[in-house]
């Protein structure tokens, strides 16, 4: 908890020096900020993070910062304000926001995740109409997987359950299996990380098919360079043993397998996320 | 602990007061820091849903600005949301980077501390809020928090909680602080009680008052009782100290008199009110001489000039120690033992003369013992020890010695009688008793004059006997070496004795005479038998010499016919014969008695053969038949000295020829003993004379007796004896049997040799 603390202070005065510093200038001297969706809350991010930030500037010779929001929104709204370069996020899929010019780099080779609608094991529910009238838990308004996905399907169905946003997705798991909410939109990968660890078990009322995990994204204004340093260390990250270790121990934390780890990708295998945008009712894009 | 404990106020009301204050004080800033931790929790997430709750308002106004491009509005809006929030600006960024933004300036009220600054700061984050209408997005409206503000606030409560805190513990402290120092303050009376102890003034009455605790009231009481019992014992210690004739100083620590009883004073020669205060060392100079410090003593004996004379004390110091150990005090006892010391020394005196005469009897003894037997003490050994090892072995000496003599006494056939200094009986020996008759108790304690009143009244009166009286004179006139003469006394009571009185005056002043008596009947008898022996056997020589001389004076005087002189010459010879007849026997009674068998040639004969040689030799007197000899069998052996045997049974057969002058057989057999005589065989010799009275029977063994009193059967009346004598020292013994006018019947039992079961179930003739 200590070191939560202490990781957490150095993150919001990292956040704070961030937004005093001038505009980068020159690859060298210049620190670009990475920004992912806070997905566990912000100690556990920033301790999934921080190590990796670490290796990958050491590896590329980037100077990265990292700035890690409240709330899933927040990493969006970085994007949209221009204050970060690089993200780890799927927030940027709808047809309006690939014209911003964010570019995928590369993803985290995960088992494929879905989004899903649960409920604890031991809960009365057993069918997504049995939520009408009733609370769902949910990260935030931009979580595509854990609320879009999940709102779009009631709405499909015409149920009826009033969404609670719970900051991130552990904030969500949290109401749930206090009682607090009948439900949560959930991602798969992450909600199986949170039972991992808080030693909880639930029912899955609904999923989607198999999606890949979050995508390595840089700002249009990031020079090819700069962009493909940061790729290249980050492809090349398990195939280091030091930046392995990194990868296994950073994992173990959040609950993932020791085998996830970064690839390569140019965007093209995000078409699911694609084509939910296209279809997807309009206040839900 | 030491040093905790150190720290603490001395004072009770001190120690509660400062329980009380650390006890209010840790619960009023336990209370802020709760106050604390839930204001700043609550503020952080108050600001947080307001922020939240503003930002959802605000955002459909600045979404529709934002899509017709109506920044006024968006500015407007911006603005009217900040003031009273907790914000320090709200902005909206477009896409292109532009931004509009709203300030809050002005300060807070309080300033907070840097500490809570960056709590708050660390606890707060922008609300970032993109603004997307249609999936399009136009910007991202964020709020952010003045931590100043929040942090100024709470700063701001916190100093309100802890001014409300301060005065709650000033304002605690003193309303405790009199109703303590009221109650408690009545411990300040033991103080007062204890100096009106020290003067004797104090009273239970004095702790006790109103409004008082009950604790204290109970305590109080407790302490006024045990108080008011130390006073009495005080009363009475001083009383006590005050009768006994001990001098007794309590001394505090630094040995300076704190009270002394009259003996002390007396000794010491001042009155209490000059010694108070004074050490006692300047005051009693000698007996603290040679004592280093104040170390404690016991017995210590000294001894004080005085102008009467020299007083000695034994003198003990005993330390007073507190419950910690540490010296409180001192007691210094002195005791006057002037007069002890004076017996002690005469005592050591005495003891000293006592140990001389010790050696000196040590020395005497160990003569006596090295006299006796050579022995010593170990020496180095101590001398009433050795003295008693060598008076033990006299006494075991004398014990000895008197057994001894006991046993001489008891085992000794004279009578003896001690007599001491007033010649009264003090022992009197067993034999004196069985001679006399008289028992120990009869006899000790008697003077001597009643004992021989009690000898003469069992003596026979017709013969008279000097008194002791006269023997004693008879004693002390006569020399040293001139033989003794005992007088003799013949008792008739218990039985008729002959003793020879023997007196002896004594050295000692235990024993002044020892009285004797010898039993000397046997001898007097004896004496009897042979004086009557030689008239006998005078008289027996006396008739054929007398015939002797008779015949041959009338030969002499006159002339004899030859016939006549023929018939005096056969009497002269047959009374010559019978003289060495006479004259042969006695000579064969004297030398079977002198010599005792040692000249008999024993050897294992056939009893029944020596009997036939016997009789076939024997010459029965004329017309007379010889004795018949009856068969019998088995035969049996003895061991004999054959000639004697020959002479013994010769004169048996012979009397039993001569005292049946009538005629008759005469039998020879054997018999055998049966029971008590199993193991002897008897030679019989039975014939049918005149026979014997009982008298007469009793008699035959005697020498010169004969049953013939008529004088017409011939013999010299020794034959018998001799038979007596042979068969005694044979080992065996004759038997008689007769009946006057039937016969008489002689066995000579004889022991046997090699005899056997087998032989002894065919005995013809069976005897007991």
């Amino acid at each position: 908890m200590l070191l939560f603390k202490l990781l957490r202070g150095v993150a919001a005065w990292s956040a704070l020096g961030a937004f005093a510093m001038a505009p980068v200038q020159a690859q060298d001297d210049t620190v670009y900020r990475f920004s992912p969706v806070n997905q566990y809350g912000i100690n556990l991010t920033a301790a999934y993070w921080n190590p990796i930030m670490a290796h990958v500037s050491e590896q590329s010779g980037v100077k990265l910062q990292l700035k890690i929001g409240r709330t899933s929104a927040d990493t969006t709204a970085y994007v949209l304000a221009q204050e970060v370069e690089f993200i780890f996020s799927n927030h940027l899929f709808s047809p309006e926001r690939e014209q911003l010019g964010w570019k995928v780099f590369g993803r985290r080779l995960t088992p494929p995740v879905r989004s899903q609608i649960i409920v604890p094991e031991d809960s009365p529910i057993t069918e997504l109409a049995q939520l009408a009238g009733k609370e769902m838990a949910a990260p935030g308004a931009e979580a595509l997987v854990a609320y879009k996905m999940p709102a779009a399907q009631l709405m499909a169905r015409g149920i009826d359950a009033r969404v609670v946003f719970g900051g991130n997705m552990d904030g969500a798991l949290a109401q749930l299996f206090s009682g607090k909410v009948a439900a949560a939109g959930v991602n798969s990968q992450l909600a199986e990380g949170y039972a991992k660890r808080e030693g909880k078990k639930y029912r899955v009322l609904w999923q989607s098919g198999p999606l890949h995990d979050l995508a390595l994204m840089s700002s249009v204004k990031v020079p090819d360079k700069v962009r493909e340093a940061v790729a290249s260390a980050f492809v090349g990250m398990h195939q280091d043993p030091k930046g392995r270790e990194v990868l296994r121990q950073a994992s173990a934390q959040v609950g993932l397998t020791t085998q996830a780890h970064f690839i390569a990708s140019d965007g093209q295998e995000y078409g699911a996320y694609r084509d939910f945008f296209r279809s997807a009712p309009a206040s839900l894009r | 602990m030491a040093t905790r404990l150190r720290l603490l106020p001395r004072s009770l009301i001190g120690r509660v007061f400062a329980l009380y204050t650390v006890v209010l004080v840790v619960f009023v800033l336990a209370g802020l820091g709760l106050f604390y931790r839930y204001q700043f929790g609550v503020e952080l997430e108050d600001a947080q849903l307001r922020a939240d709750t503003l930002g959802s308002v605000m955002l459909p106004t600045l979404a529709d600005s934002a899509v017709i491009g109506d920044y006024d509005t968006i500015r407007r809006t911006l603005e009217r949301a900040v003031p009273h929030s907790p914000f320090s600006s709200a902005s909206f960024i477009d896409l292109k980077g532009g931004v509009v933004s709203a300030p809050h300036a002005l300060p807070p009220a309080v300033a907070p501390p840097g500490w809570l600054l960056g709590a708050v700061a660390a606890r707060l984050y922008d609300i970032n809020l993109p603004i997307t209408v249609g999936g399009h997005d136009y910007g991202v409206m964020r709020l952010s928090f003045s931590a100043e503000r929040i942090a100024g606030g709470l700063w701001e409560q916190t100093r309100i909680a802890l001014w409300l805190g301060l005065v709650s513990v000033a304002g605690g402290l003193l309303l405790i602080r009199w109703p303590l120092v009221r109650w408690l303050g009545n411990l300040d009376r033991i103080q007062a009680f204890e100096q009106a102890m020290h003067s004797g003034q104090a009273t239970p009455s004095m702790l006790l008052g109103d409004g008082l605790p009950s604790e204290f009231r109970q305590t109080f009481e407790v302490l006024g009782r045990a108080a008011e019992s130390l006073q009495k014992q005080r009363a009475q210690a001083a009383v006590t100290l005050s009768a006994i004739a001990d001098g007794v100083f309590t001394l505090d620590a630094q040995g300076v008199v704190v009270f002394a009883n009259p003996a002390a004073c007396s000794m010491a020669g001042q009155g209490l009110p000059e010694m108070l205060g004074r050490p006692v060392a300047e005051l009693l100079p000698q007996v603290f001489e040679g004592v280093a410090g104040q170390s404690a003593w016991s017995g210590r004996r000294v001894t004080l000039a005085d102008p009467r004379g020299p007083v000695v004390l034994d003198t003990t110091l005993t330390p007073i120690l507190g419950p910690d150990g540490i010296l409180a005090g001192q007691v210094l006892a002195c005791r006057d033992v002037s007069e002890k010391h004076a017996l002690d020394q005469r005592l050591r005196a005495e003891l000293r003369e006592r140990e001389a005469a010790l050696v000196t009897l040590r020395t005497v003894l160990e003569g006596l013992i090295q006299h006796g037997s050579g022995g010593k003490a170990a020496p180095g050994t101590d001398d009433l020890q050795a003295i008693t090892a060598m008076i033990s072995e006299l006494v075991n000496r004398l014990q000895e010695r008197s057994e001894q003599l006991d046993a001489i006494f008891a085992l000794s056939p004279d009578g003896f009688v001690s007599f001491d200094a007033e010649r009264r009986a003090n022992y009197v020996s067993p034999a004196f008793e069985r001679l006399t008759g008289l028992s120990a108790v009869q006899v000790l304690g008697a003077f001597d004059r009643d004992i021989e009143a009690h000898l003469r009244s069992l003596c026979a009166p017709e013969v008279p006997w000097r008194s002791l009286e006269a023997l004693r004179v008879e004693l002390r006139e006569q020399p040293a070496d001139a033989p003794v003469q005992r007088p003799r006394i013949a008792l008739l009571r218990p039985i008729k004795r002959v003793l020879e009185i023997g007196l002896r005056e004594g050295s000692t002043p235990a024993i002044s005479q020892v009285l004797s008596l010898r039993d000397v009947t046997h001898e007097t008898e004896v004496e009897q038998m042979k004086s009557e022996f030689l008239s006998t056997a005078a008289h027996e020589l006396r008739t054929p010499m007398a015939s002797i001389y008779g015949f041959t004076e009338a030969m002499i005087q006159r002339p004899l016919r030859p016939e006549q002189q023929r018939e005096v010459m056969d009497t002269i010879h047959r009374q010559t014969g019978l003289m060495i007849a006479i004259v042969n026997e006695l000579l064969d009674l004297a030398r079977i008695e002198a010599r005792r068998g040692t000249d008999f040639e024993l050897e294992t004969l056939d009893l029944f053969e020596v009997a036939g040689e016997v009789v076939r030799d024997f010459r029965p007197p004329a017309s007379r038949p010889a004795p018949r000899v009856l068969p019998v069998s088995p035969r049996c052996r003895v061991r004999v000295d054959r000639h004697k045997l020959a002479q013994a049974l010769g004169n048996v057969l012979s009397n039993a020829y001569k005292y049946s002058p009538s005629g008759g057989e005469v039998q020879v057999t054997l018999v055998f003993g049966r029971a008590a005589r199993q193991r002897q065989v008897g030679l019989q010799v039975r014939d049918q004379g005149i026979g014997m009275t009982p008298e007469q029977l009793a008699r035959v063994s005697e020498r010169f007796y004969r049953a013939d009193a008529s004088g017409s059967i011939p013999g010299t009346g020794l034959g018998m004896s001799i038979v007596k004598e042979i068969i005694e020292l044979l080992g065996g013994h004759m038997d008689l049997s007769s009946e006057p006018g039937r016969g008489t019947t002689v066995t000579l039992w004889l022991p046997r040799v090699e005899e056997t079961e087998a032989n002894l179930s065919s005995f013809m003739v069976l005897e007991d």
